[in-house]
């Protein structure tokens, strides 16, 4: 170790003795830093390398949103470079518009009326007497989101085809049937997605929050009970305060993800494959639906460049949403922040 | 003391109770509905379907769509086998290199700290998005179609990582330095030491590691080829169930006649889903004290 500190103290040219030693020893209390956390170092190595290579790399083939990407190798002649126009695309184009209105919408929907609806959900959850009662409860909630996409649009058809459950109950009642997949009922699709999301992310989002409750201590709840506190007044001015973090949390991290989209419920419920429903697909379509798209659908053109640049924006707005939304949060209440 | 437990078990049921509870079996028949419909489908025939639509009770119990599905689905069985390989190896290695890289930054002695969490940070803020992913394991790492595209890419999520941090540093300091004290060495530390201490951590990270891995639909769905059956997984099966029930019905020469394609879905859907959905309910309590866990600051 010494050596290679002298090494280095030569081919540096500083004259001065002195200021040769302290950096010598500077050199060597580094070297001694990293000897004694050698084993750690070794350690954190595997995942290291692993985030290296799926997470940083990977922003390598972003510049492939710069250019007209025919085929490897990247930096190769056929890969002209344009610029801006992918991203001038996106933003001139109407089309892209209408996506980003649905991706983003649908999302507001999901969170603003998802939200406040687990919490309020996971505070009545909380004033059952019979903990048994709540573990069925609790059991039968997580059922669907176990059930992957895949499996549940499936189930999607037995309700929503023309001889689905709807149509099967709607007949017998005597009304006209819903063809849930043509172009009339677009307008239906938001709240549609918005019930399949509910079936699959609400309960599991209220055990979440009631979890977070159960780690309230009873004894300011028996004493707020002595002191004459009605039910509401103890949910009101002791539970919510006390599920505030976790909400912070989750909808900062929601907001993050306001530009994404939960991609199976998407892909697989509107029937984007097979079926003719093509003004159903333009109205329900996402950003997450379009970039698989323009990659992977023989309908519409491969386009790499195109794909890239929107995945850009999209990791782009959805880091500066969320550290926006921490920031805000931090502002109004330091303990909750995220980061 | 049972005075008081008697008078509690005592409570009054109100109204307000009654509602209380209304509410939330209204709740789980739509929790129910999807997964009722589909057992009830896969008990009709595909004659039974389109004469009285889909029922949340077969009209007429037949036992066909199972009985094809055991005989021709073969594929199911291959899936089934496929899924688990990559359940199994998936969570072990998971959980060993993540618990790996969890122990030194638990440690208040690890200088380096300050460099690697910001690493791990960056990756759940801003995440280089499908097609770079793509072309980097289609075209760098020439992944498709193998087997490591389903098991690596998932490996040391950071939020797995954070869990397992927060549930290491409650493990007493002292405990490692005494150990230090009489030689032994840091990996020694982590294995015979760290590893047995938090079992119950362990427990919590690697179901929340094997339920990501057994529903995880979406990587085969961009990786493996469709025509590639020896790569199928359970979920991906799932995915193509359309294509692969109908060149079943091919394969067995009955293609044209009296076939049950939407009940031999719904059939295959059900044994696909089912016995590992009662694995993870039973699981359940680790699902939700691991998410619980880690949703404190990162």
């Amino acid at each position: 170790m010494s050596e290679l500190a002298e090494e280095k103290g030569v081919e540096s040219e500083v004259q001065s003795p002195n200021l040769q030693t302290i950096r010598n020893a500077k050199m060597r209390k580094k070297l001694n830093k990293l000897y004694r956390n050698s084993s750690y170092l070794m350690m954190c190595l595997p995942i290291v390398i692993k985030t290296v290579i799926f997470s940083i790399v990977p922003m390598l083939w972003f510049v492939m949103a710069f250019q007209d990407y025919k085929f490897p190798p990247l930096f190769g002649k056929q890969n002209t470079w344009v610029w801006f126009e992918n991203f001038e695309y996106f933003f001139t184009s109407g089309e892209i518009w209408d996506i980003v209105g649905n991706t983003v919408g649908l999302n507001l929907m999901f969170i603003f009326i998802g939200t406040p609806l687990t919490a309020i959900m996971a505070l009545f959850m909380n004033e059952m007497h019979s903990r048994t009662t709540t573990k069925v409860f609790q059991t039968i909630w997580f059922i669907p989101y176990l059930i992957s996409w895949s499996v549940a649009q499936y189930a999607s058809w037995g309700i929503m085809e023309s001889n689905g459950l709807i149509n099967t109950v709607l007949g017998h009642l005597g009304m006209e049937p819903i063809d849930f997949y043509a172009a009339s009922s677009t307008g239906l699709w938001p709240l549609i997605l918005f019930l399949w999301n509910m079936w699959k992310g609400q309960g599991y989002s209220v055990i979440l929050d009631y979890a977070a409750l159960q780690s309230l201590d009873t004894g300011i709840m028996e004493a707020a009970e002595l002191d004459g506190a009605t039910r509401l007044q103890r949910m009101w001015y002791i539970e919510v305060p006390h599920l505030r973090k976790i909400v912070a949390i989750q909808l900062i991290m929601s907001m993050g993800g306001i530009v994404k989209s939960d991609f199976g419920m998407f892909w697989f419920l509107p029937k984007f494959e097979g079926n003719s429903a093509l003004e159903l697909k333009k109205s329900v379509e996402v950003l997450d639906v379009r970039i698989y798209r323009l990659v992977n659908d023989p309908r519409i053109k491969t386009d790499y460049s195109k794909a890239t640049a929107i995945g850009l924006i999209q990791s782009i707005v959805g880091m500066v949403i969320m550290l926006a939304t921490n920031w805000i949060v931090k502002k109004l209440d330091e303990e909750s922040a995220f980061i | 003391m049972e005075e008081v437990l008697k008078t509690r078990k005592r409570i009054k049921i109100t109204r307000f109770d009654v509602l209380n509870c209304l509410w939330m079996v209204l709740f789980s028949l739509y929790c129910l509905l999807p997964l009722c419909i589909m057992v009830s489908a896969s008990f009709s025939s595909d004659a039974t379907l389109s004469e009285y639509g889909y029922t949340l009770f077969p009209k007429k119990v037949t036992m066909d769509a199972y009985k094809f599905v055991f005989e021709s689905g073969g594929l199911l069985l291959r899936s089934y086998l496929n899924s688990i390989i990559v359940t199994g190896a998936g969570t072990i290695l998971n959980l060993f290199f993540s618990a790996m890289i969890a122990f030194p930054l638990s440690k208040y002695d690890f200088a380096y700290k300050h460099w690697i969490t910001p690493l791990l940070l960056i990756t759940m803020l801003f995440s280089p998005g499908l097609v770079p992913t793509y072309i980097l394991i289609t075209q760098f790492l020439d992944w498709k179609d193998t087997i490591w595209v389903l098991i690596i890419p998932q490996i040391g999520t950071t939020f797995n990582i954070i869990l397992l941090r927060t549930f290491f540093s409650d493990i007493p300091r002292e405990i490692g330095e005494s150990a230090k004290i009489d030689g032994c060495s840091v990996f020694r530390e982590f294995l015979t030491i760290t590893m047995p201490l938090s079992m119950p951590a362990l427990a919590t990270c690697s179901v929340l590691m094997a339920l990501s891995y057994w529903n995880d639909w979406g990587t085969p769905f961009l990786y493996i080829d469709q025509f590639n059956t020896d790569l199928y997984t359970v979920q991906y099966l799932m995915a193509k169930l359309e294509v692969q029930a109908k060149s079943w019905y091919e394969n067995a020469g009955l293609m044209g006649e009296n076939q049950n394609i939407n009940s031999v879905i719904m059939a295959t859907c059900i044994i696909g889903t089912l016995p590992i959905m009662f694995v993870f309910l039973y699981l359940q309590k680790y699902i939700v004290k691991g998410m619980t866990v880690g949703a404190v600051k990162g």
